[in-house]
């Protein structure tokens, strides 16, 4: 059995535990920073690209059921091996990015939050390790264990919500767009790196089993997700007004009103915790696709695991040893948006028209 | 895999799981002074003294309820009197419980403490769903009063000011609140002023303990970190009246030789532009005679044997409500503060502006129509 077998439910189930995963630390803040109060309108907008993009990349993977191609084979006859490997350099720098991003930002949470202080190595080196377990079990491991932890997780962040839901004066997001509709538009883009949480997909397109449906599961997940982060985006910008550029660990600040009403304790350190993991799932699923995107590049399939590839990503989550995340902020995502757009934006809007054409050379070589 | 090469490997693994549990640096809670509240006053070299009420895990034994004890530290900044917490205690200090701060009234009138509140509102621990307050006299000797209310100064303040506003009947704030409010726009607000009122000692086996307790009536009013005023106390019943998360409000009605007297259990409030430049406001208030010593009764099957109320009271009350609603616009004006938000409420149509921000209060007329109705 392959073990990177994954059902469509529990597909769609991990997507929206990395949804919530990764939206509630920096973005919010970066974001009020950029258009104030009509923060949860770049949210919108960045969630309608993405609306778009799934639904393209669905359709593929329908597309796809019959045949089962994994990403550099359709890529590389669609599109020729030379872009095809320049596409998967891009997704490699994309993954390996957006896992220090987060790892650093958990960094952050553990040691001002809950006061337990590491060094970089002795930090990273557990969630390598559990992220590596996890690619020799499979991405199967992972779904299923995702599947195991949802209920919790959803729970904790809806707990997590209540309290501020109550404190926040939505009145605080009007004059809506006052910011401009242009400004907001380009922050959707600007931002655009923390969004499109579909891309592990690409990673996992072989081993999809679809028994009857594709779109409903994916867009209910995608549609709650995507509603939770816009609501989180709103209460945190009409809670903190101006301080809300500061507070960069969004999450935390909100979940300090789970405990506004009471003298009693800090309940929410409990919730908190619980929403860590969906967290630590999406670097899960990031290491995996760097490993993957290693692999796919080499073009040769590792049977056993293999130390190379997993050094190699593990040489890249020492980059917070050596620039600090605003600077990587400030410099490599600033400038990367552009191609990173390739991936994020324009190959699933393409990938249908790459599938068939995939499928029908694949058909004339008779492979 | 041979024999060697598996013991090899577990050894490895545990020594794996050996450095990286030693390499993580958590903080026992037995070696922390939790704070639950903190008191900052000025002193006299420019810094600031805090007082910091602290109970340290591990120092008692069976003891019920919560023991704390009262430590004073000087320090040239916030942030070194809570470093300083430790030379006292002998623990870190940990803000992460702390529930209250409050400030003295010297330290509170006279500076500008702006990196007090951006202080804590920046720390990581410290909640800024938090109650802030400033108190009559010195922090300090506010804080040394715990054992006349024989319960702690901090939870007491804090669960008065936070749960039961239908109790004290006055509008609160907090940390988060007052922090923004100094900040956006006509950058006012105010911070509740508490106050120990000492009581007569009734208990005759410890004759000298002091006794009170703690009064919440009175409200001052900063601008951008700086005191502007302390408002009357029919201001403060006014601007309550405009709260419609506080409740519990008496008022006392002379009516042909009869004393009736009736509290607010119900409000609803409405505040909204006129579209002409002012504001309309509409207050209507619920109100039952006012009971001592009952458990509250109420909801919609209730049997209604309370005798009614006579409409001339209903009226006289209306008529006191808006006396005091007046009072506080009056002040509003006076000291050219916004505690009801008014530059909000037109930041929400027309946006944010530096003209909007600068508008005096007296710019915004209110035409005020009180009811009262019977529960």
């Amino acid at each position: 059995m392959d073990k990177n077998r994954v059902s469509v439910d529990q597909l769609a189930l991990l997507y929206l535990l990395i949804v919530m995963g990764g939206k509630f630390l920096t973005l919010p803040s970066l974001l009020a920073g950029d258009v104030g109060h009509d923060s949860w309108l770049a949210v919108t907008f960045g969630f309608v690209w993405d609306g778009i993009c799934l639904c393209f990349l669905l359709w593929a993977i329908k597309l796809n059921n019959a045949s089962r191609l994994d990403i550099s084979s359709i890529l590389d006859k669609s599109l020729s091996k030379p872009v095809s490997k320049l596409l998967l350099a891009i997704f490699f720098v994309i993954f390996v990015l957006r896992t220090n991003i987060l790892l650093s930002s958990c960094y952050k949470m553990f040691s001002v939050t809950f006061d337990v202080s590491t060094n970089w190595i002795v930090y990273v080196l557990p969630v390598a390790a559990l992220a590596f377990f996890a690619t020799v079990k499979g991405f199967n491991a992972v779904a299923r264990t995702g599947q195991l932890l949802f209920a919790l997780i959803l729970i904790a962040v809806v707990a997590l919500f209540i309290s501020p839901l109550r404190e926040a004066e939505f009145g605080a997001l009007l004059p809506v767009g006052e910011a401009g509709w242009g400004k907001i538009l380009l922050t959707s883009y600007t931002r655009s790196f923390w969004f499109s949480d579909y891309i592990f997909i690409y990673f996992v397109l072989d081993g999809i089993k679809i028994k009857k449906r594709v779109f409903a599961p994916m867009l209910i997940s995608f549609g709650v997700g995507a509603l939770l982060s816009i609501l989180l985006n709103a209460v945190f910008v009409s809670l903190f007004g101006y301080l809300a550029p500061q507070f960069d660990m969004a999450m935390s600040k909100i979940g300090v009103f789970s405990a506004a009403s009471t003298t009693n304790g800090r309940w929410d350190w409990l919730t908190l915790s619980i929403w860590l993991v969906s967290v630590f799932i999406k670097v899960v699923i990031f290491i995996f696709c760097a490993y993957k995107c290693i692999e796919k590049f080499v073009g040769k399939r590792f049977v056993k695991f293999n130390w190379i590839a997993a050094s190699v990503v593990l040489l890249t989550l020492s980059l917070p040893m050596f620039v600090s995340t605003d600077a990587l902020l400030d410099t490599v995502v600033k400038w990367g948006v552009i191609p990173f757009t390739l991936v994020q934006y324009v190959l699933p809007l393409l990938m249908p028209l790459l599938t068939k054409v995939a499928q029908r050379k694949t058909e004339v070589s008779g492979e | 895999m041979s024999n060697f090469k598996r013991i090899g490997a577990v050894l490895l693994f545990f020594v794996a799981i050996g450095v990286i549990a030693v390499s993580f640096k958590g903080s026992n809670v037995l070696d922390r002074a939790i704070i639950l509240g903190i008191g900052v006053d000025a002193a006299d070299d420019g810094g600031v003294v805090m007082t910091a009420e602290v109970v340290s895990p591990g120092n008692g034994t069976e003891q019920v309820g919560t023991f704390s004890k009262i430590v004073t530290v000087k320090g040239e900044t916030i942030n070194v009197a809570i470093q300083n917490v430790a030379e006292v205690t002998g623990k870190e200090a940990s803000l992460g419980q702390c529930v209250v701060l409050v400030l003295g009234q010297e330290y509170c009138e006279k500076v500008n403490f702006g990196d007090l509140t951006e202080y804590f509102i920046n720390h990581h621990s410290f909640k800024e769903s938090a109650v802030v307050c400033c108190c009559e006299g010195s922090a300090r000797e506010l804080f040394n009063k715990g054992n006349a209310l024989a319960q702690s100064m901090s939870l007491a303040i804090a669960t008065a000011l936070l749960d039961e506003a239908e109790k004290i009947a006055v509008a609160n704030n907090s940390l988060l609140e007052f922090a923004r409010s100094q900040n956006e726009l006509h950058c006012t607000g105010f911070l509740n002023r508490v106050r120990f009122v000492p009581s007569q000692n009734t208990d005759s086996s410890s004759p000298d303990k002091e006794m009170g307790f703690i009064s919440y009536r009175e409200i001052c009013v900063f601008r951008a970190n700086k005191y502007v005023a302390t408002l009357s106390e029919q201001a403060v019943k006014g601007m309550s009246l405009f709260s419609p998360d506080v409740y519990g409000e008496t008022f006392v009605s002379f009516q042909d030789t009869v004393t009736r007297t009736v509290q607010v259990t119900e409000k609803s409030v409405k505040l909204e532009p006129d579209g002409k430049g002012g504001f309309k406001a509409e207050i209507e208030a619920t109100v039952r005679y006012g009971r001592t010593d009952s458990e509250e009764v109420s909801g919609p099957i209730t049997a209604k044997n309370d005798k009614e109320i006579p409409r001339e009271v209903l009226d006289d009350v209306a008529e006191q409500m808006r006396y005091v609603a007046e009072k506080f616009l009056a002040e509003q004006v006076k000291y050219d503060f916004d505690l009801l938000k008014f530059h909000e409420a037109y930041r929400q149509k027309q946006g944010t502006t530096a003209a909007l921000a600068d508008k005096p209060m007296s710019d915004f007329p209110v035409e005020l129509s009180v009811k009262v109705k019977e529960d």
